[in-house]
């Protein structure tokens, strides 16, 4: 399981269904903790306990957050074919969604970026606030890709 | 077969590559990706505004030997370069004529192809139409 990004929180207490997400404070004093496999699996999971225990409820979501991303990338390289400017790839919407996903994609990004090299640094640049190319390397993509990899290896994003 | 290979058979004159744009193409650089971005992640000529207007665009090529001029004819000893831009005026697009009369573009991050001027005006390409020209010297 990776990090608190990457997962939904939700508690139920006292009879009550109280979604909430992390972090949260209820003020439980004890709690049983079930790891189910996807939010979905969420809403069998308290149909299925009616002893009103409390229980927080802790879902993966990284294999759904990985799916949505590469359904934004695909749809975004489409709308993308023959634009000249990053930039105006950049303001797609699909593009502006995978930015809005935040911190949690700088990894599927990074790797994208070492596999399938695309124009990609803006997402980068706009989640993580930093830009690790040097002035001189601007605009030699290689270069640029070998920058941000080396970067997020260092910040541990990627291995 | 690529959308390129589709719409332009025998026309495709490199591999696709995203080291170089158009606006670089046209400047018959290969090496980078030349773009006035607000990010500053790309190229763009030192000492050109970083703004995607016609005019900069046109300050950026005339600050490797580029001139106005008035149209797209071959010339003896002159490079020349067609600008393209959207009913805005927003550039979009830049291509070089060749010896043998026929335009070279690099299609976004693309193959690079070899066209008549006006054919990559209409959809698929979002380029619009051709406002300037400009030439430079061999």
């Amino acid at each position: 399981m990776n990090g608190p990004e990457n997962l939904v929180y939700m508690i139920r207490s006292q009879g009550n269904n109280i979604p909430s997400l992390f972090p949260f404070k209820q003020g439980i004093a004890t709690a049983k903790i079930c790891v189910i496999p996807s939010p979905e699996q969420l809403v069998q999971e308290i149909d299925a306990y009616h002893d009103y225990t409390p229980r927080v409820y802790v879902a993966d979501t990284t294999k759904l957050f990985s799916q949505e991303f590469k359904r934004l990338l695909a749809e975004w390289k489409e709308q993308a074919t023959f634009l000249s400017s990053a930039t105006q790839m950049a303001m797609l919407p699909q593009y502006q969604q995978i930015i809005g996903m935040g911190k949690p994609a700088i990894p599927l990004i990074l790797n994208e970026l070492k596999d399938r090299p695309t124009h990609l640094f803006w997402a980068l640049k706009a989640i993580s606030g930093m830009d690790p190319v040097p002035a001189k390397d601007r605009g030699h993509i290689d270069k640029m890709i070998k920058a941000w990899i080396k970067w997020g290896r260092q910040k541990n994003y990627i291995k | 077969m690529s959308i390129l290979e589709y719409l332009f058979p025998d026309q495709i004159t490199s591999p696709e590559s995203i080291k170089y744009n158009c606006i670089a193409w046209a400047a018959g650089d290969d090496k980078q990706w030349w773009e006035p971005d607000p990010m500053h992640m790309y190229y763009w000529p030192p000492l050109v505004p970083r703004i995607c207007t016609l005019a900069a665009f046109i300050k950026a090529y005339e600050s490797i030997g580029f001139v106005v001029c008035p149209d797209g004819t071959l010339e003896a000893n002159f490079i020349k370069i067609a600008l393209y831009a959207d009913p805005y005026n927003n550039p979009t697009h830049a291509a070089r004529l060749q010896p043998n009369g026929k335009w070279t573009s690099k299609c976004g991050d693309k193959e690079d192809i070899e066209h008549d001027l006006t054919q990559v005006c209409n959809p698929p390409f979002p380029y619009g139409n051709v406002v300037c020209f400009m030439k430079k010297p061999t």
